[in-house]
Protein backbone atom coordinates (compact mmCIF):
# COMPACT_ATOMS: atom_id res chain seq x y z
CA UNK A 1 0.00 0.00 0.00
CA UNK A 2 1.24 3.47 -0.67
CA UNK A 3 0.88 5.07 2.53
CA UNK A 4 3.98 2.66 3.44
CA UNK A 5 5.83 5.59 1.84
CA UNK A 6 4.54 8.26 3.75
CA UNK A 7 7.37 9.51 6.58
CA UNK A 8 5.07 12.31 8.43
CA UNK A 9 6.85 15.21 7.02
CA UNK A 10 3.11 17.06 7.56
CA UNK A 11 3.36 18.96 3.80
CA UNK A 12 0.06 17.85 3.13
CA UNK A 13 -1.52 19.33 6.06
CA UNK A 14 0.15 22.35 5.83
CA UNK A 15 -1.39 22.62 1.96
CA UNK A 16 -4.37 22.11 3.35
CA UNK A 17 -7.09 24.77 3.00
CA UNK A 18 -9.35 23.52 5.41
CA UNK A 19 -6.96 21.31 7.91
CA UNK A 20 -7.33 24.58 10.67
CA UNK A 21 -11.38 22.81 10.79
CA UNK A 22 -10.56 19.55 10.75
CA UNK A 23 -10.65 17.19 14.00
CA UNK A 24 -7.87 14.64 12.11
CA UNK A 25 -5.19 15.80 9.74
CA UNK A 26 -4.05 15.01 6.28
CA UNK A 27 -0.66 13.60 7.61
CA UNK A 28 -2.48 11.65 10.35
CA UNK A 29 -5.20 10.46 8.30
CA UNK A 30 -1.86 8.80 6.47
CA UNK A 31 -0.40 7.62 10.06
CA UNK A 32 -3.72 5.87 10.96
CA UNK A 33 -3.71 4.13 8.22
CA UNK A 34 -0.24 3.19 8.29
CA UNK A 35 -1.45 1.82 11.76
CA UNK A 36 -4.28 -0.02 10.13
CA UNK A 37 -6.36 2.10 12.61
CA UNK A 38 -9.16 2.51 9.73
CA UNK A 39 -11.86 3.02 12.39
CA UNK A 40 -10.78 6.50 13.24
CA UNK A 41 -10.66 7.49 9.66
CA UNK A 42 -14.06 7.17 8.57
CA UNK A 43 -15.75 8.28 11.55
CA UNK A 44 -13.84 11.42 11.16
CA UNK A 45 -15.29 14.32 10.09
CA UNK A 46 -11.97 15.74 8.07
CA UNK A 47 -12.69 13.18 5.43
CA UNK A 48 -16.14 14.95 4.40
CA UNK A 49 -14.28 18.51 5.36
CA UNK A 50 -11.60 17.63 2.31
CA UNK A 51 -12.93 19.70 -0.89
CA UNK A 52 -10.88 18.01 -3.24
CA UNK A 53 -8.56 20.13 -4.14
CA UNK A 54 -5.84 18.43 -4.60
CA UNK A 55 -3.29 20.53 -2.85
CA UNK A 56 -2.21 17.39 -0.43
CA UNK A 57 -2.04 14.98 -3.77
CA UNK A 58 0.31 17.44 -5.56
CA UNK A 59 2.62 18.21 -2.74
CA UNK A 60 3.37 15.10 -1.21
CA UNK A 61 6.53 14.00 -1.86
CA UNK A 62 5.86 10.35 -2.24
CA UNK A 63 3.55 10.88 -5.03
CA UNK A 64 0.53 9.13 -2.15
CA UNK A 65 -2.41 10.37 -3.44
CA UNK A 66 -4.21 11.46 -0.41
CA UNK A 67 -7.72 12.98 -1.96
CA UNK A 68 -7.98 10.39 -4.02
CA UNK A 69 -7.86 8.01 -0.88
CA UNK A 70 -10.12 10.31 0.66
CA UNK A 71 -12.45 9.59 -2.02
CA UNK A 72 -12.23 5.91 -1.84
CA UNK A 73 -12.85 5.80 2.14
CA UNK A 74 -15.67 8.02 1.47
CA UNK A 75 -17.72 5.60 -0.30
CA UNK A 76 -17.66 3.17 2.46
CA UNK A 77 -17.66 6.03 5.30
CA UNK A 78 -20.78 7.41 3.98
CA UNK A 79 -23.02 4.98 5.57
CA UNK A 80 -21.69 4.67 9.28
CA UNK A 81 -24.08 5.82 11.62
CA UNK A 82 -21.32 6.95 14.30
CA UNK A 83 -20.04 9.64 11.15
CA UNK A 84 -20.21 13.13 12.76
CA UNK A 85 -20.84 14.75 9.38
CA UNK A 86 -24.53 14.61 8.46
CA UNK A 87 -24.34 17.38 6.31
CA UNK A 88 -22.02 17.31 4.14
CA UNK A 89 -22.72 13.77 3.74
CA UNK A 90 -26.47 14.86 2.92
CA UNK A 91 -24.86 16.94 0.39
CA UNK A 92 -23.16 14.87 -1.50
CA UNK A 93 -26.30 12.81 -1.36
CA UNK A 94 -28.38 15.04 -2.48
CA UNK A 95 -25.85 16.61 -5.31
CA UNK A 96 -26.17 12.77 -6.56
CA UNK A 97 -29.67 12.18 -6.68
CA UNK A 98 -30.54 14.92 -8.75
CA UNK A 99 -27.83 13.72 -10.94
CA UNK A 100 -29.82 10.57 -11.08
CA UNK A 101 -33.04 12.09 -12.12
CA UNK A 102 -32.25 14.90 -14.32
CA UNK A 103 -28.79 13.95 -15.99
CA UNK A 104 -27.94 17.49 -14.88
CA UNK A 105 -27.77 19.64 -11.13
CA UNK A 106 -30.88 21.34 -9.88
CA UNK A 107 -29.80 23.23 -7.69
CA UNK A 108 -33.17 25.12 -6.50
CA UNK A 109 -33.81 21.34 -5.22
CA UNK A 110 -30.30 20.78 -3.68
CA UNK A 111 -30.44 24.08 -2.16
CA UNK A 112 -33.98 23.65 -0.13
CA UNK A 113 -32.87 20.01 0.81
CA UNK A 114 -29.70 21.28 2.14
CA UNK A 115 -31.37 24.27 3.65
CA UNK A 116 -33.75 22.75 4.89
CA UNK A 117 -31.55 20.31 7.28
CA UNK A 118 -30.19 23.36 8.30
CA UNK A 119 -30.61 26.60 10.73
CA UNK A 120 -31.96 29.79 9.50
CA UNK A 121 -28.88 31.50 8.53
CA UNK A 122 -28.24 30.86 5.34
CA UNK A 123 -32.17 31.16 3.94
CA UNK A 124 -31.30 34.75 3.83
CA UNK A 125 -29.57 34.67 0.53
CA UNK A 126 -32.78 32.71 -1.29
CA UNK A 127 -34.09 35.49 -2.19
CA UNK A 128 -31.24 37.78 -3.51
CA UNK A 129 -30.05 35.17 -5.27
CA UNK A 130 -33.62 34.23 -7.14
CA UNK A 131 -34.39 38.27 -7.39
CA UNK A 132 -30.62 38.56 -9.12
CA UNK A 133 -31.84 35.01 -11.50
CA UNK A 134 -29.30 32.57 -10.20
CA UNK A 135 -31.91 30.07 -9.36
CA UNK A 136 -33.88 29.12 -11.75
CA UNK A 137 -37.41 27.47 -10.97
CA UNK A 138 -37.47 24.92 -13.58
CA UNK A 139 -35.02 22.13 -13.97
CA UNK A 140 -32.29 21.91 -16.29
CA UNK A 141 -32.71 18.06 -18.08
CA UNK A 142 -30.45 16.18 -19.74
CA UNK A 143 -32.80 14.37 -22.58
CA UNK A 144 -30.60 10.78 -21.79
CA UNK A 145 -31.64 11.28 -18.50
CA UNK A 146 -32.84 7.42 -18.44
CA UNK A 147 -29.16 6.54 -19.33
CA UNK A 148 -27.51 7.77 -16.74
CA UNK A 149 -30.09 6.85 -13.78
CA UNK A 150 -28.71 3.81 -15.60
CA UNK A 151 -25.20 4.49 -14.40
CA UNK A 152 -26.55 5.17 -10.87
CA UNK A 153 -28.57 2.24 -10.60
CA UNK A 154 -24.90 -0.09 -11.10
CA UNK A 155 -23.63 2.06 -8.74
CA UNK A 156 -26.31 1.89 -5.86
CA UNK A 157 -25.90 -2.36 -6.45
CA UNK A 158 -22.24 -2.72 -6.11
CA UNK A 159 -22.59 -0.56 -2.76
CA UNK A 160 -24.58 -3.46 -1.51
CA UNK A 161 -28.32 -2.03 -3.05
CA UNK A 162 -28.65 1.22 -0.82
CA UNK A 163 -30.10 4.23 -2.07
CA UNK A 164 -29.42 8.02 -1.28
CA UNK B 1 -9.36 27.91 -35.75
CA UNK B 2 -11.99 25.03 -35.23
CA UNK B 3 -15.14 24.50 -34.17
CA UNK B 4 -15.17 24.12 -30.11
CA UNK B 5 -17.56 21.71 -28.45
CA UNK B 6 -18.69 23.97 -25.82
CA UNK B 7 -19.59 22.38 -22.22
CA UNK B 8 -21.35 25.04 -19.62
CA UNK B 9 -21.93 22.48 -16.96
CA UNK B 10 -24.66 22.83 -14.58
CA UNK B 11 -23.28 26.51 -12.69
CA UNK B 12 -23.38 27.87 -16.06
CA UNK B 13 -27.06 26.95 -16.47
CA UNK B 14 -27.95 28.88 -13.27
CA UNK B 15 -25.80 30.76 -10.69
CA UNK B 16 -23.09 31.81 -12.95
CA UNK B 17 -25.41 32.51 -15.80
CA UNK B 18 -23.05 35.54 -16.25
CA UNK B 19 -20.16 33.73 -16.83
CA UNK B 20 -22.41 31.94 -19.96
CA UNK B 21 -23.83 34.77 -21.13
CA UNK B 22 -19.86 36.85 -21.03
CA UNK B 23 -17.96 33.92 -22.52
CA UNK B 24 -20.34 33.78 -25.29
CA UNK B 25 -20.31 36.58 -26.20
CA UNK B 26 -16.39 37.39 -25.96
CA UNK B 27 -16.24 34.18 -27.87
CA UNK B 28 -18.75 35.26 -30.87
CA UNK B 29 -17.01 38.58 -31.13
CA UNK B 30 -13.41 36.74 -31.12
CA UNK B 31 -14.79 34.68 -34.03
CA UNK B 32 -14.07 31.66 -32.42
CA UNK B 33 -17.14 29.09 -33.50
CA UNK B 34 -18.49 26.85 -30.66
CA UNK B 35 -21.18 24.56 -30.41
CA UNK B 36 -22.98 22.84 -27.42
CA UNK B 37 -22.24 19.26 -26.52
CA UNK B 38 -25.59 17.63 -27.87
CA UNK B 39 -27.74 16.42 -24.34
CA UNK B 40 -24.75 17.34 -22.14
CA UNK B 41 -24.93 15.94 -18.58
CA UNK B 42 -23.21 16.81 -15.00
CA UNK B 43 -19.81 15.96 -14.82
CA UNK B 44 -20.46 14.56 -11.00
CA UNK B 45 -18.20 17.23 -9.45
CA UNK B 46 -16.67 15.67 -6.63
CA UNK B 47 -19.78 14.22 -5.01
CA UNK B 48 -19.81 11.26 -7.78
CA UNK B 49 -16.90 9.55 -6.41
CA UNK B 50 -18.41 9.44 -2.96
CA UNK B 51 -20.28 6.91 -4.24
CA UNK B 52 -18.00 4.97 -7.42
CA UNK B 53 -14.94 5.70 -8.85
CA UNK B 54 -16.67 4.18 -12.12
CA UNK B 55 -19.41 6.30 -11.64
CA UNK B 56 -17.39 9.50 -11.90
CA UNK B 57 -15.38 8.56 -14.65
CA UNK B 58 -18.57 7.11 -16.59
CA UNK B 59 -20.35 10.45 -16.28
CA UNK B 60 -17.28 12.36 -17.31
CA UNK B 61 -16.71 10.02 -20.18
CA UNK B 62 -20.24 10.50 -21.39
CA UNK B 63 -19.38 13.71 -22.18
CA UNK B 64 -16.40 13.66 -24.08
CA UNK B 65 -18.38 11.19 -26.13
CA UNK B 66 -21.01 13.40 -27.10
CA UNK B 67 -18.93 16.59 -27.63
CA UNK B 68 -16.45 14.31 -30.04
CA UNK B 69 -19.29 14.44 -32.00
CA UNK B 70 -18.78 18.16 -32.93
CA UNK B 71 -15.48 18.64 -32.04
CA UNK B 72 -11.66 17.62 -31.23
CA UNK B 73 -11.93 20.30 -28.27
CA UNK B 74 -13.74 20.72 -25.47
CA UNK B 75 -14.03 23.71 -23.42
CA UNK B 76 -14.96 23.77 -20.04
CA UNK B 77 -15.50 26.85 -18.38
CA UNK B 78 -15.88 25.94 -14.74
CA UNK B 79 -12.68 24.14 -13.18
CA UNK B 80 -14.82 21.83 -11.19
CA UNK B 81 -15.94 20.40 -14.54
CA UNK B 82 -12.54 20.82 -16.20
CA UNK B 83 -11.07 18.62 -13.41
CA UNK B 84 -13.31 15.82 -14.00
CA UNK B 85 -13.65 15.82 -17.53
CA UNK B 86 -9.30 15.56 -17.55
CA UNK B 87 -9.18 13.24 -15.29
CA UNK B 88 -12.07 10.90 -16.76
CA UNK B 89 -9.73 11.08 -20.02
CA UNK B 90 -6.89 10.46 -17.88
CA UNK B 91 -8.61 7.55 -16.31
CA UNK B 92 -9.53 6.19 -20.28
CA UNK B 93 -6.14 6.31 -21.63
CA UNK B 94 -4.21 5.29 -18.71
CA UNK B 95 -6.69 2.41 -16.84
CA UNK B 96 -7.32 -0.68 -19.18
CA UNK B 97 -9.24 -2.04 -16.73
CA UNK B 98 -11.45 0.88 -16.46
CA UNK B 99 -11.92 1.52 -19.85
CA UNK B 100 -13.28 -1.70 -20.18
CA UNK B 101 -15.79 -1.25 -17.97
CA UNK B 102 -16.62 2.45 -19.13
CA UNK B 103 -16.93 0.94 -22.36
CA UNK B 104 -18.79 -2.31 -21.76
CA UNK B 105 -21.25 0.37 -19.24
CA UNK B 106 -21.62 2.76 -22.22
CA UNK B 107 -22.21 -0.26 -24.75
CA UNK B 108 -20.13 1.56 -27.37
CA UNK B 109 -15.92 1.88 -27.92
CA UNK B 110 -14.19 4.63 -26.71
CA UNK B 111 -12.39 5.62 -29.65
CA UNK B 112 -10.23 8.78 -29.35
CA UNK B 113 -11.57 11.22 -26.96
CA UNK B 114 -11.26 15.27 -27.60
CA UNK B 115 -8.98 17.35 -25.68
CA UNK B 116 -10.14 19.13 -22.38
CA UNK B 117 -9.72 22.72 -22.00
CA UNK B 118 -10.75 25.13 -19.78
CA UNK B 119 -12.09 28.46 -20.72
CA UNK B 120 -9.20 30.78 -19.64
CA UNK B 121 -6.79 28.60 -21.22
CA UNK B 122 -8.42 28.71 -24.21
CA UNK B 123 -8.24 33.04 -24.23
CA UNK B 124 -4.78 33.19 -22.95
CA UNK B 125 -2.88 31.65 -26.11
CA UNK B 126 -0.58 34.24 -27.49
CA UNK B 127 -2.94 34.26 -30.85
CA UNK B 128 -6.39 35.06 -29.05
CA UNK B 129 -4.51 37.79 -26.73
CA UNK B 130 -3.21 39.09 -29.40
CA UNK B 131 -6.80 39.04 -31.22
CA UNK B 132 -8.18 41.23 -28.11
CA UNK B 133 -5.65 43.67 -27.98
CA UNK B 134 -6.61 44.11 -31.36
CA UNK B 135 -10.36 43.96 -30.98
CA UNK B 136 -9.95 46.28 -27.64
CA UNK B 137 -12.12 49.68 -27.59
CA UNK B 138 -11.38 50.09 -24.08
CA UNK B 139 -8.59 49.88 -21.74
CA UNK B 140 -8.97 48.80 -18.18
CA UNK B 141 -5.91 51.42 -17.45
CA UNK B 142 -5.79 51.99 -13.87
CA UNK B 143 -7.94 49.34 -12.65
CA UNK B 144 -5.80 46.85 -10.07
CA UNK B 145 -7.13 43.61 -10.29
CA UNK B 146 -6.19 40.94 -8.18
CA UNK B 147 -6.03 37.55 -9.70
CA UNK B 148 -7.53 34.65 -7.75
CA UNK B 149 -7.09 31.25 -9.00
CA UNK B 150 -8.50 29.29 -6.37
CA UNK B 151 -6.83 26.16 -5.06
CA UNK B 152 -8.73 23.67 -7.45
CA UNK B 153 -6.90 25.52 -10.65
CA UNK B 154 -3.31 25.68 -9.52
CA UNK B 155 -3.13 22.58 -7.08
CA UNK B 156 -4.67 19.23 -9.04
CA UNK B 157 -1.93 17.45 -9.80
CA UNK B 158 -0.25 17.19 -12.81
CA UNK B 159 -1.22 17.07 -15.89
CA UNK B 160 -4.38 18.52 -14.95
CA UNK B 161 -3.11 22.25 -14.26
CA UNK B 162 -2.19 24.31 -17.18
CA UNK B 163 -0.48 26.65 -15.33
CA UNK B 164 2.53 26.69 -12.62
CA UNK B 165 1.05 25.48 -9.61
CA UNK B 166 2.62 27.38 -6.62
CA UNK B 167 2.61 31.05 -8.82
CA UNK B 168 -0.11 30.68 -12.05
CA UNK B 169 0.36 33.73 -14.18
CA UNK B 170 -2.86 32.87 -16.75
CA UNK B 171 -5.32 35.81 -15.22
CA UNK B 172 -1.96 38.44 -14.83
CA UNK B 173 -0.82 37.85 -18.37
CA UNK B 174 -4.71 38.66 -19.29
CA UNK B 175 -5.07 41.83 -17.32
CA UNK B 176 -2.20 43.02 -18.33
CA UNK B 177 -3.29 42.69 -21.96
CA UNK B 178 -6.47 44.16 -20.79
CA UNK B 179 -4.76 47.93 -19.85
CA UNK B 180 -5.31 46.97 -15.81
CA UNK B 181 -2.63 46.12 -13.34
CA UNK B 182 -1.75 42.81 -11.89
CA UNK B 183 -1.20 42.70 -8.14
CA UNK B 184 1.22 40.41 -7.36
CA UNK B 185 -0.09 39.21 -3.98
CA UNK B 186 -0.27 36.41 -1.82
CA UNK B 187 -3.49 34.98 -1.52
CA UNK B 188 -3.69 33.88 -5.14
CA UNK B 189 -4.50 29.62 -4.86
CA UNK B 190 -5.77 29.83 -1.20
CA UNK B 191 -9.47 28.14 -1.18
CA UNK B 192 -12.53 30.19 -1.01
CA UNK B 193 -14.07 26.81 0.77
CA UNK B 194 -16.03 25.18 -2.03
CA UNK B 195 -18.93 23.50 -1.74
CA UNK B 196 -17.86 24.10 2.01
CA UNK B 197 -20.24 26.98 1.66
CA UNK B 198 -23.39 25.15 1.96
CA UNK B 199 -22.98 23.11 5.15
CA UNK B 200 -20.15 24.35 6.97
CA UNK B 201 -20.43 28.37 6.52
CA UNK B 202 -18.35 29.37 9.20
CA UNK B 203 -15.61 27.49 7.24
CA UNK B 204 -16.36 29.24 4.03
CA UNK B 205 -17.04 32.07 5.66
CA UNK B 206 -13.77 32.30 7.34
CA UNK B 207 -11.80 31.33 3.92
CA UNK B 208 -13.56 34.28 1.95
CA UNK B 209 -13.42 36.67 5.36
CA UNK B 210 -9.24 36.30 5.05
CA UNK B 211 -9.08 36.35 0.71
CA UNK B 212 -11.13 39.77 0.81
CA UNK B 213 -8.94 41.19 4.08
CA UNK B 214 -5.71 40.37 2.21
CA UNK B 215 -6.80 42.06 -1.06
CA UNK B 216 -8.22 44.81 0.38
CA UNK B 217 -5.03 44.73 2.38
CA UNK B 218 -3.31 44.71 -1.06
CA UNK B 219 -5.19 47.91 -2.48
CA UNK B 220 -7.19 45.84 -4.79
CA UNK B 221 -10.02 47.62 -6.66
CA UNK B 222 -11.79 44.11 -7.56
CA UNK B 223 -11.10 40.82 -7.73
CA UNK B 224 -10.89 38.39 -10.99
CA UNK B 225 -11.75 35.08 -10.93
CA UNK B 226 -12.39 31.68 -13.44
CA UNK B 227 -14.71 29.49 -11.49
CA UNK B 228 -18.15 29.98 -10.83
CA UNK B 229 -17.97 28.34 -7.17
CA UNK B 230 -15.29 30.40 -5.92
CA UNK B 231 -17.32 33.66 -7.74
CA UNK B 232 -20.67 32.49 -5.38
CA UNK B 233 -18.43 32.21 -2.55
CA UNK B 234 -16.50 35.51 -2.67
CA UNK B 235 -19.37 37.19 -3.91
CA UNK B 236 -22.44 36.00 -1.92
CA UNK B 237 -20.38 35.23 1.29
CA UNK B 238 -19.54 39.00 1.52
CA UNK B 239 -23.04 40.23 1.86
CA UNK B 240 -23.19 37.81 5.00
CA UNK B 241 -19.89 38.67 6.66
CA UNK B 242 -20.45 42.46 6.08
CA UNK B 243 -24.04 42.40 6.82
CA UNK B 244 -24.57 46.56 6.17
CA UNK B 245 -21.05 47.90 5.90
CA UNK B 246 -20.06 48.07 2.38
CA UNK B 247 -16.41 49.74 2.85
CA UNK B 248 -15.13 46.33 3.38
CA UNK B 249 -16.44 45.16 -0.04
CA UNK B 250 -14.48 44.48 -3.10
CA UNK B 251 -16.49 43.24 -6.62
CA UNK B 252 -15.57 40.15 -7.90
CA UNK B 253 -15.37 39.62 -11.89
CA UNK B 254 -15.39 36.80 -14.15
CA UNK B 255 -12.47 36.93 -16.54
CA UNK B 256 -14.89 37.06 -19.33
CA UNK B 257 -16.33 39.57 -17.87
CA UNK B 258 -13.27 41.95 -18.20
CA UNK B 259 -12.51 40.84 -21.48
CA UNK B 260 -16.32 41.52 -22.44
CA UNK B 261 -15.78 45.11 -20.94
CA UNK B 262 -12.19 45.72 -22.47
CA UNK B 263 -14.13 44.59 -26.14
CA UNK B 264 -16.92 47.36 -25.65
CA UNK B 265 -19.75 45.22 -24.23
CA UNK B 266 -22.18 46.99 -22.44
CA UNK B 267 -21.68 46.27 -18.62
CA UNK B 268 -25.78 45.19 -18.78
CA UNK B 269 -25.58 42.67 -21.30
CA UNK B 270 -22.32 40.86 -19.38
CA UNK B 271 -24.42 40.34 -16.36
CA UNK B 272 -22.63 42.77 -13.94
CA UNK B 273 -26.08 43.50 -12.56
CA UNK B 274 -26.47 40.08 -10.97
CA UNK B 275 -23.61 40.57 -8.49
CA UNK B 276 -24.10 40.67 -4.69
CA UNK B 277 -21.49 43.64 -4.61
CA UNK B 278 -22.03 45.80 -6.56
CA UNK B 279 -19.23 46.52 -9.49
CA UNK B 280 -20.07 50.50 -9.97
CA UNK B 281 -16.56 51.31 -7.70
CA UNK B 282 -14.13 49.40 -10.17
CA UNK B 283 -15.76 50.04 -13.01
CA UNK B 284 -15.49 53.71 -12.34
CA UNK B 285 -11.97 54.01 -12.11
CA UNK B 286 -11.56 52.47 -15.05
CA UNK B 287 -14.34 54.72 -16.42
CA UNK B 288 -17.06 52.55 -17.55
CA UNK B 289 -20.60 54.61 -17.00
CA UNK B 290 -22.53 51.52 -14.78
Amino acid sequence: MEVASCGQCGKCSASCPVSFAMDILPHQIVHLLQLEAQQAVVTSESLWLCIQCGSCSSTCPHGIDLAGMIQELRTVAQYRPEVKAGDQIRFHQSFLRSIEHNGRVYDTALLVRTLRAQGKKNWKLVWPAFARGKIRIWPSRAESRLEIKGYFKRAWLKLGGKHA
Amino acid sequence: MPKIAYYPGCSLHSTAGEYNQSLLLVLERLGIGYEEVPDWNCCGADSAGTVDSQLAVTLAVRNLVQAKRVSDIVLAPCVHCYERLTKGKEQIENNPHMRQNVAAEMGQELEELPSVEHALELLTTPDVLDKIQHYAKKSLSGLKVASYYGCLFAKTPKPFHFDEPDNPETLDRLIQTLGGEALSWPYKTECCGGNLSLTRADVAEKRVGRIVSVALEWEADCLVVACPLCHANLDLRQMQLWDKKTENRIPIFYFSQLIGLALGFDPEILGLRKHFVSPGSALAIAGIHF
